[in-house]
């Protein structure tokens, strides 16, 4: 049987998933006042799941292929390998309808009127998918469970991240909703507000009680309120797309670094290296400036820019596991190294990968803000860095029209704090010697004055504004209960040191 | 440098005395019912309970146990040395007279080094890492007695050929030492202040077997040419044995067995000393399979209300769990906390 | 290892980043979407004449290899081209700015290292208490606030509401000073931009420097200087201190190399005429050999940095010589 705790799981978040990518491409031109019903239509519109057709031919590979892997090495969960192929089945099928049918694919999107129901058939296939899986495993399934809840028991008694995480699910929530909160209409460049008597504010109103001009207008006189919302949609996609790429490459290029000692990774690491020194700033200037103006360029511009200080902690810590003696041992019993590499090296370097992610999207925001800032964003999409350049071009600094100044810079301060906190929270809870005092306390000479163990310096050396770092903090706050063991399987006995261990670090790469 | 100089001179300047001072002492060192609790989260660690022992001058006792047990907390309670978290519940410390348990911060400054030194383990980092050796141990000379950073050389020097370690070295940073050198270096640091009592916390650890003969036969011999009271904290019984003339034996924060160390050799009566005893090789015997003791000292935070060790013990009693045992005195100066001894074996 | 292989390992390897960078920015300006010759000329009207110019100045009509090996010929001689915007030789163009971002980012980072590091060691000193968690906090806000937009609230506040400094420029225009007047007019002008370019690295350093100061203060020789009877102040300065600089020492060199991306968010929100403003307006009127020049620059300043960071590391920390 399945775990209960696992069983609700997916009970609350396959609906909750549909929900999310429902609002994801919910249409933008459904006016608050059209009433109920409209709204409701909204939910079923076209535009619902309009991917581009690429995105769905990759989903169709990437799920089949591991439901043909899982049944060609006859693992466990059978019915789980069926259903991933049948997710992979419906994705081909939508990917080819998205792409114009037998008529004529294309790689641009074409919009047909049944996408929620392909979208809806597979996320409730992979809600059954997780099932299943749990059904075929579930010594597994309730090892995840066990996990999970070890690490959020750890994680929630840590203030700082839990002020993250509610800063986050506040901004979140704001972008997801943004069709709901306000019109995008407001957006067109001749949407200018106006008061309860139809006249209109004109450029630089300050705020009024009235909801559109909750924050003022901006030089035109369109609401900054407006601006700010749906701003958040697209600060946070690209922070969010830019970190996660920057974290494919850099965790690629740093396990390839650490695992293939000798020549082989010292061409790795000198590549690190040449990239590390490259000042992002310039460089995505001359990028931006040549590629032209969107955000795809942006989000890829961010992803080369930011890798190598993921590559360098993730690289770290690979040699770190490398060194520990159950990879001796499996080596010692043949095992390849493809597999060693996938089933032992990958799940202890993983929760690193991830913390380090969380860390590189505060970076990602900083940087797509700072790009915008500069004029080098898309001009027919508002980010928070955008509303800042147009105030800034505008002299809203020397009227001074702080309305448009602080809302956004103070979202995007708010919005990387909470990633700081929630990476940092998060660093914690995975690395014991971050928060377990020795058991006794006893015998604990080290802490000279008592206080709480060291501080992980294993961060993103980002290209930009010199380095990320997770600063320590008061681990007295999250004490966890030393009683247990730590969290299982989760431990990581070693932060990447980055700060401090960077010369150290250096000598070891170039001696091997 | 005369310890009977040093002696004089803190007679001279002994501070006034109130009568929790004045309590009437026959060693150098007296530690009464110490109780030291460091502060966590879930609550206090009751790391050191109720520890007793005495120290005669030019003796040297013996603190053994496993880690965790509340040796080292002890040690470092008698000079304050405590974190942050930590505290000295209750009991005395008297030390020559004066009661270091209820002395101030800056009252302690004054006794550190000067009178009683610490030996610690000797791996790199009891030595700061960017400053020369030699300046370090004149750092204590220099502040205790005044001298200029020259004359506190001189001694430096000597206390170098005291040691065994070239006086050519004393600008060399403790990295370029060997470990063997860094730890003589360590103990003519204990010594540059000819303290009445030294302390030393597992000064052997982590050397290889060589070294730590060679160092135990130096602390031997300085204790005896300078008349040195010595507390020798280890979790190796035979170091213990080699070294010392008192033994005690912690576990779980409190004193299980003390005594000469004869007594606690030939005689041990409480089953934690014997299965310590057990659990080392004795070459001298025949081979046989090492024994360890199984299971877990208990939590500290809330100890269990009987003896603490009866959950591994082999020889418990339906009574061991509710009942916490009381020292006994097996034989003259043999303290036992075990219901067997209590009965009267 | 001894003091010269170590050095000479750490040159060679310079050497060899920066040989990898310049190979990059050559790269860079031809696998751009696009034909470099068009590229490398203002937008707009581009007769052919004009790119067949173009294409014959930069070499791009020769054969690829070729052109690698002219390039790095004219690199070395410093030569790079001329500026569509202003006519002139690059190098002359980036010649006259580089002092006033030298000034900025010289008082700037000054100011930062100093203050940062303050704040970091009362923090780690003083963990948990009151001071520590402002500071931290404090810290953590300055380093995750946008220095452009920093930079905008001090104009609104300093220079448009209170009027005590000037919004930009480092000087007045159509005014000629001499001798004191002109220093304290580029003082009223620098106070601003060098605190906005100084305030996220102010943040940085004082986070570093307290975990750093934690770090150490756990260390076994912090207990062995207590229990030799020092204060709590001479442990803190005479030995806490001196080892919790080491690795802050270390970042502030290597952030040093990347002023660059500071330099142009201040200089650009301040006018601050440096090389930063300099390569936000070149990019702005597409005058790529300067953007490639300043690019150059800022890539061989950043190794630069680092070098300097690994010797002076070397004579601070005398564990690197065993």
């Amino acid at each position: 049987m399945i775990p209960r705790r696992y069983r609700n799981w997916v009970l609350f978040w396959t609906p909750f998933i549909w929900l999310v990518l429902e609002l994801l491409m919910y249409p933008k031109d459904v006016p608050l006042a059209a009433g109920l019903s409209a709204v409701l239509k909204g939910f079923f519109s076209a535009r619902i799941g309009s991917y581009p057709p690429w995105v769905l031919v990759l989903g169709a590979l990437l799920t089949a292929g591991f439901g043909i892997l899982g049944l060609v090495r006859k693992s466990k969960a059978r019915a789980f390998s069926l259903t991933l192929i049948g997710i992979g089945v419906v994705f081909a099928l939508w990917a080819f309808l998205a792409g114009g049918g037998a008529s004529g694919w294309s790689a641009g999107e074409n919009v047909i009127a049944y996408n929620w129901v392909l979208q809806t058939i597979v996320v409730l296939l992979g809600g059954a998918a997780a099932w299943l899986w749990a059904l075929g495993n579930p010594e597994r399934a309730e090892l995840t469970v066990w996990n999970t809840h070890q690490v959020w028991k750890l994680y929630r008694a840590n203030w700082q991240g839990m002020v993250g995480l509610g800063i986050l699910v506040f901004f979140l929530s704001m972008a997801l909703l943004a069709p709901f909160l306000i019109d995008h209409a407001l957006l067109d460049p001749n949407a200018q507000i106006t008061d309860a008597s139809g006249q209109l504010l004109g450029p630089y109103h300050p705020p009024t009680l009235s909801y559109y001009n909750w924050f003022g207008t901006d030089q035109v006189g369109q609401s900054v309120l407006a601006q700010f919302i749906w701003s958040s949609r697209i600060s946070l996609t690209v922070g969010l797309l830019a970190a996660l790429m920057s974290t494919v490459i850099g965790a690629g290029i740093g396990i390839a670094a650490g695992f293939y000692g000798g020549w082989q990774g010292e061409v790795w690491m000198r590549l690190t290296d040449a990239f590390l020194v490259i000042p992002w700033l310039p460089l995505a200037m001359v990028l931006a400036a040549a590629w032209g103006q969107n955000f795809f360029m942006i989000i890829i511009i961010i992803a080369i820019t930011s890798w190598p200080g993921t590559a360098r902690v993730v690289r770290s810590d690979v040699l770190r596991v490398r060194e520990l003696q159950f990879i001796e041992r499996a080596r010692a019993i043949g095992s390849s190294n493809w597999h060693i590499m996938r089933k032992h090296a990958l799940p202890n370097v993983m929760p690193l990968i991830f913390a380090n992610l969380v860390l590189v999207v505060a970076i990602a925001i900083l940087s797509e803000t700072t790009l915008s800032f500069l004029g080098l964003g898309d001009p027919l999409n508002f980010s928070w860095g955008t509303m800042l350049h147009y105030a800034w071009v505008n002299g809203a600094a020397g009227l001074p029209a702080w309305w448009y100044l602080l809302p956004p810079g103070i979202a995007i301060v708010l919005v990387v704090l909470a990633f700081t906190f929630i990476g940092m929270a998060y660093d914690e809870v995975l690395d014991p010697k971050l928060r377990k005092r020795e058991d006794s306390g006893a015998e604990n000479r080290f802490t000279a004055r008592g206080e709480a163990p060291a501080v992980a310096m294993g961060g993103a050396g980002a290209g930009g504004g010199g380095g990320m770092f997770t600063p320590g903090q008061q681990t007295d706050d999250a004490m966890p209960d030393f009683n247990k063991p730590a969290g299982g399987s989760i431990g990581r006995p070693e932060g990447g040191g980055w700060v401090g261990g960077h010369i150290k670090d250096d000598e070891e790469g170039g001696e091997e | 440098m005369s310890p009977t100089k040093a002696k004089a001179k803190t007679k001279a300047k002994a501070p006034v005395k109130t009568p929790v001072e004045r309590i009437a002492h026959k060693g150098i060192l007296e530690v009464r019912e110490l109780t030291t609790y460091f502060k966590l989260g879930v609550g206090d660690v009751k790391a050191v309970q109720g520890v007793s022992f005495d120290l005669e001058p030019g003796e040297s006792l013996g603190l053994a146990g496993e880690s965790g047990c509340g040796k080292t907390t002890a040690a470092l309670s008698i000079l304050k040395l405590l974190p942050e978290n930590g505290r000295i519940v209750s009991g005395d410390v008297l030390f020559d007279g004066r009661n270091l348990a209820k002395r101030t911060e800056y009252g302690m400054s004054r006794i550190r080094w000067k009178e009683i030194s610490i030996i610690f383990q000797g791996a790199m980092n009891a030595l700061n890492p960017v400053k020369e050796t030699g300046k370090q141990i004149a750092e204590p000379i220099q502040l205790h007695e005044g001298l200029s950073e020259g004359k506190a050389m001189v001694r430096v020097k000597e206390l170098y050929d005291l040691v065994g370690i070239s006086q050519k070295r004393v600008m060399d940073f403790p990295h370029q030492l060997s470990g063997g050198m860094r730890q003589r270096a360590m103990i003519a640091m204990a010594l540059a202040c000819n303290p009445k009592l030294v302390i030393g916390d597992e000064p052997t650890t982590a050397l290889d077997v060589m070294v730590q003969a060679q160092i135990l036969e130096l602390i031997g011999r300085l204790r005896k040419d300078l008349d040195l009271s010595f507390i020798l904290i280890s979790h190796d019984l035979s170091v213990m044995a080699e070294t010392c003339d008192k033994g005690v034996i912690m576990y779980a924060g409190e004193v299980v067995e003390s005594g000469t160390t004869a007594d606690i050799f030939n005689n041990a009566t409480h089953p934690y000393t014997r299965q310590l005893i057990k659990a080392f090789p004795n070459i001298h015997e025949k081979r046989e399979m090492v024994s360890s003791i199984k299971g877990d000292p208990p939590n500290l935070v809330s100890p269990p209300p009987g003896c603490g060790f009866c959950p591994r013990c082999d020889e418990r009693i339906a009574s061991c769990e509710a009942e916490h045992p009381e020292m006994v005195e097996v034989e003259a100066g043999h303290f036992v906390r075990c219901v067997h001894a209590e009965k009267g074996v | 290892m001894d003091k010269r292989r170590y050095f000479v390992r750490k040159i060679l390897n310079a050497v060899l980043t920066i040989i990898l960078v310049a190979s990059f920015n050559f790269a860079l300006f031809r696998i751009l979407p696009g034909d470099p010759a068009r590229l490398l000329l203002p937008k707009g009207k581009q007769p052919p004449e004009a790119v067949e110019k173009q294409r014959k100045t930069f070499n791009l009509d020769k054969p690829m290899w070729q052109q690698f090996g002219l390039y790095w010929g004219d690199t070395l001689r410093g030569r790079f081209g001329m500026s569509f915007s202003e006519k002139r030789p690059v190098t002359e163009v980036v010649a006259e700015r580089i002092w006033p971002t030298v000034l900025l980012v010289g008082v700037g980072t000054i100011f930062a290292t100093v203050v940062g590091m303050i704040l970091g060691v009362f923090a780690g000193w003083r963990r948990g208490g009151a001071y520590d968690v402002v500071t931290t906090n404090l810290g953590m806000v300055l380093y995750a606030m946008p220095t452009f937009w920093f930079g905008l609230l001090m104009i609104m506040l300093f220079a448009t509401k209170l009027r005590w400094f000037p919004t930009g420029r480092m000087e007045e225009p159509g005014v000629e000073l001499h001798g004191l007047a002109y220093g304290q007019s580029l003082l009223r002008h620098l106070f601003l931009p060098a605190f906005t370019f100084a305030i996220a690295y102010v943040g940085e350093y004082e986070l570093i420097m307290r975990s750093s100061i934690t770090g150490v203060m756990k260390e076994d020789f912090a207990l062995t200087a207590r229990a030799k009877g020092l204060s709590e102040n001479a442990v803190l300065w005479r030995h806490v201190v001196p080892n919790a600089m080491l690795p802050t020492v270390t970042i502030v060199m290597m952030n040093l190399g990347f002023v660059m991306s500071g330099a142009i968010l201040a200089e650009a929100v301040f006018n601050w005429p440096g090389l930063g403003l300099l390569s936000y307006d070149s990019m702005q009127k597409r005058d790529y050999p300067v953007m490639q020049a300043v690019f150059l620059i800022a890539s061989i300043a950043v190794i630069v940095a680092n070098l300097i960071a690994d010797i002076m590391y070397y004579y601070l920390d005398p564990r690197v010589h065993a």
